[in-house]
């Protein structure tokens, strides 16, 4: 084994470093504590939930989600896993057309959220009536907030 | 897995699809994430069970029209007539307009013939809807296949 025998010109500092606890992420003021992957979501600016979905509700893929409620044509509702902590947050979706009747295009919209769920409309883009022609998706959806 | 289909107050037919997260989930097995779909489900959700994913209809067309019959998705036929108009107006639509248009060239020739033809065609496209065929059709299927193919053209 080798060993190192030389001079050392500047002394061993320690340097001592806690994990930030979820408050303190959610607080997202600490320049001291370093972040953790366990906590990394209880940022502000992290996204607290995420899914894409199929029309017919088929999961692709998902973060911190119970199930996804098919209701109609254009019509659902994502299941948070772990709620928000009220209804005072920012949810958005969006859609990918393809398939829709040409002259209508689609829009996906959020209108309503409760802390545990939120809900997914798609209407026609040119006179706002809920679709009632199927399209293939998939659609994507997300939250921001508190939990 | 198993879906949960539940009906809701105004009538509508919901399908729950439980979700196995792809990221960071914490339950393991099926039954679990079964279970919490269904600790999920809405207060006022009327007759929710389970369903095999396979009673699920494929075909969308008629989606506005499911409704629960024990154990099974099945199609509400009234319903289904009304999304069936609903489809046969759209169609027509379009049709209507380019005949309107062209109703106004036959009259900028005088060409009372081609206006009559015309107006012949476009009262069939306004019948399209009162097709008895339509109330005749006593599955989804038979319904798709009520399209008066000669009526929906200029």
């Amino acid at each position: 084994m080798r060993r190192f025998i030389g001079k050392v010109s500047n002394p061993i500092r320690t340097l001592v470093q806690t994990a930030a606890t979820q408050a303190e992420q959610e607080t997202g003021t600490a320049v001291d504590k370093f972040v953790s992957p366990g906590r990394q979501q209880f940022h502000p600016s992290a996204a607290k939930c995420w899914i894409e979905f199929t029309i017919a509700g088929v999961v692709n893929a998902s973060y911190n989600i119970t199930s996804v409620d098919d209701t109609g044509l254009g019509d659902w509702t994502v299941n948070i896993a772990t709620d928000m902590s009220s209804g005072n947050y920012s949810a958005g979706a969006s859609a990918d057309p393809t398939g829709v009747v040409a002259a209508y295009n689609v829009t996906i919209a959020v209108i309503s959220k409760l802390a545990g769920s939120f809900r997914i409309i798609g209407t026609r883009g040119n006179d706002g009536t809920i679709l009632t022609d199927p399209f293939s998706g998939p659609v994507n959806a997300w939250a921001f907030g508190d939990q | 897995m198993r879906k949960i289909i539940f009906t809701r107050p105004d009538g509508r037919l919901s399908v729950v699809h439980p979700v196995r997260n792809t990221l960071d989930e914490t339950l393991t097995t099926d039954a679990e994430i079964e279970q919490r779909a269904w600790d999920r489900l809405p207060a006022d959700a009327m007759n929710p069970q389970w369903v095999d994913a396979s009673v699920i209809p494929v075909d969308r067309t008629f989606r506005n029209a499911w409704k629960a019959e024990l154990g099974a998705v099945e199609h509400d036929m009234p319903k289904c007539r009304e999304i069936w108009r609903d489809t046969l107006r759209a169609l027509r639509m379009p049709l209507l307009a380019q005949l309107d248009i062209d109703y106004l060239r036959a009259d900028e020739r005088g060409d009372a013939a081609e206006k009559a033809r015309i107006a012949a065609q476009k009262q069939r496209l306004r019948d399209v809807t009162a097709d008895p065929a339509i109330e005749a059709a006593q599955t989804p299927e038979e319904l798709k296949s009520v399209i008066p193919h000669g009526s929906m053209s200029k």
